[in-house]
């Protein structure tokens, strides 16, 4: 027979994210996991839509929680878990970003393509006959109009835009993750919907 | 221009930026309200509220991903985790055998042993009671703290670092003379113990060698 959940699953599910990090300081592994699991998500969109490139999504996403899990002990529970976790995954991808050679090709075609025309004319499809079926749906996704356009966007309204509208975080909890002024981050993700309407316009 | 500054006359349109704000409700309460009644009124505004909402309408469409199956294996496969209870790792640090708590709590009476005899040797004498006694320590000790305090204070005040000073008296006018006499009973103590290790250890030959017979 099939036992169910035992009580301390359940009380590591039910728990809120700073107990998870005090049952994590003390060497819980269940606690661990339970962070991955509500994160692991979340975390890897963000990464992958700011790099556009599942394989370096994956390790990023990795270098992450390891990095949070590694220093656990210097969290400060005065900031909430997910704005701590979020400011280090932006801060991997930024990296990752900063240290791409500039002659990786994009998803949505060439880094310096300013227009939405020259976005379509450099754009590599990435739905081969070769990818699984996620892959390629995924592909198909992030070559939609609106992920086009949020990829040809500056990487910090990106940022700005996808934990507005994404993870719909609140404009105070992003400007504590980007580690910018809330005035910043309204122009931010004002900047970022201005222009995403202008490419949208384009494409349609 | 209301007092707010922010929003224009009813006939005069908010900036677009403020419009933009306002599609996603980012404004103050009042200025959402203000410009919902010039919303409400002005079909220009109207329309680019629309058109910032569409946008915010297709992000918030945009789906999460999700990482290849065997990721939270990876990431726990690179995290050292301590799962060691705190408990467990303290009771490596005492004493797994009787012989090791034996000399663990003889290192932590031995300085009491000196202590001891020199009390029962001062009370041996019939002019020494144990009121006496008392009396003459706490005055002693009392009477060395304050020199020591009095000392710390004038060296602070030369040096010219005396804002930790009044903390300090206050702690020290707080101490009781018991735990004045204890204190200096364990240092003398702790000399006492610290010069019998130190014959004992430079009498022992070193590099020796034991051997079971």
């Amino acid at each position: 027979m099939r036992s169910g959940p035992s009580m301390s699953n359940v009380a590591t599910i039910a728990a809120t994210d700073s107990e998870l990090v005090v049952r994590a300081r003390s060497g819980s592994e269940a606690a661990y996991r339970e962070l991955l699991a509500r994160y692991q998500r979340p975390v890897f969109s963000l990464v992958y839509r700011m790099v556009r490139n599942r394989e370096q999504a994956e390790d990023l996403a990795q270098e992450t929680f390891v990095k949070v899990f590694q220093n656990i002990t210097r969290y400060d529970p005065k900031y909430k878990f997910s704005s701590w976790i979020f400011k280090i995954a932006n801060n991997v991808a930024l990296d990752a970003l900063r240290r791409r050679n500039p002659v990786t090709i994009s998803l949505d075609g060439a880094a310096h393509a300013e227009t939405a025309e020259q976005v379509e004319a450099s754009r590599t499809d990435v739905a081969s006959e070769d990818a699984n079926p996620l892959e390629a749906l995924e592909a198909r996704q992030l070559g939609g109009a609106i992920e086009q356009a949020v990829g040809t966007l500056r990487p910090e309204y990106r940022t700005a835009i996808l934990l507005r509208h994404v993870e719909g975080r609140p404009y105070e909890e992003i400007a504590e993750i980007m580690d910018v002024p809330l005035g910043t981050v309204k122009t931010y993700i004002h900047r970022a919907r201005s222009e995403l309407r202008g490419t949208l316009a384009h494409l349609r | 221009m209301t007092r707010g500054g922010f929003v224009p006359e009813s006939r005069m349109h908010p900036p677009q930026w403020m419009l933009d704000l306002f599609a996603d409700g980012a404004l103050a309460p009042r200025e959402q309200v203000e410009v919902e009644a010039h919303v409400a009124s002005c079909p220009h505004c109207a329309a680019e509220v629309d058109a910032s909402r569409m946008v915010i309408g297709a992000l918030s469409e945009m789906p999460r991903f999700e990482p290849a199956p065997g990721f939270p294996d990876a990431v726990m496969a690179r995290v050292q985790i301590d799962t060691v209870p705190w408990a467990v790792r303290a009771r490596r640090w005492l004493p797994q055998t009787r012989r090791g708590w034996a000399l663990v709590i003889g290192a932590l009476t031995a300085p009491l042993v000196p202590v001891v005899v020199l009390l029962a040797w001062l009370l041996s004498h019939p002019m020494v009671t144990v009121s006496g006694l008392w009396y003459w320590g706490t005055g002693h000790v009392r009477d060395t703290a304050w020199n020591v305090v009095a000392g710390v204070i004038a060296a602070a005040i030369e040096r010219g670092n005396v804002g930790w000073v009044p903390e300090l008296i206050a702690v020290a006018a707080r101490i009781p003379p018991v735990v004045l006499l204890v204190a200096a009973g364990t240092v003398v103590a702790l000399t006492f113990a610290s010069g019998w290790s130190l014959n004992r250890l430079l009498r022992t030959p070193s590099g020796g060698v034991a051997h079971a017979h």
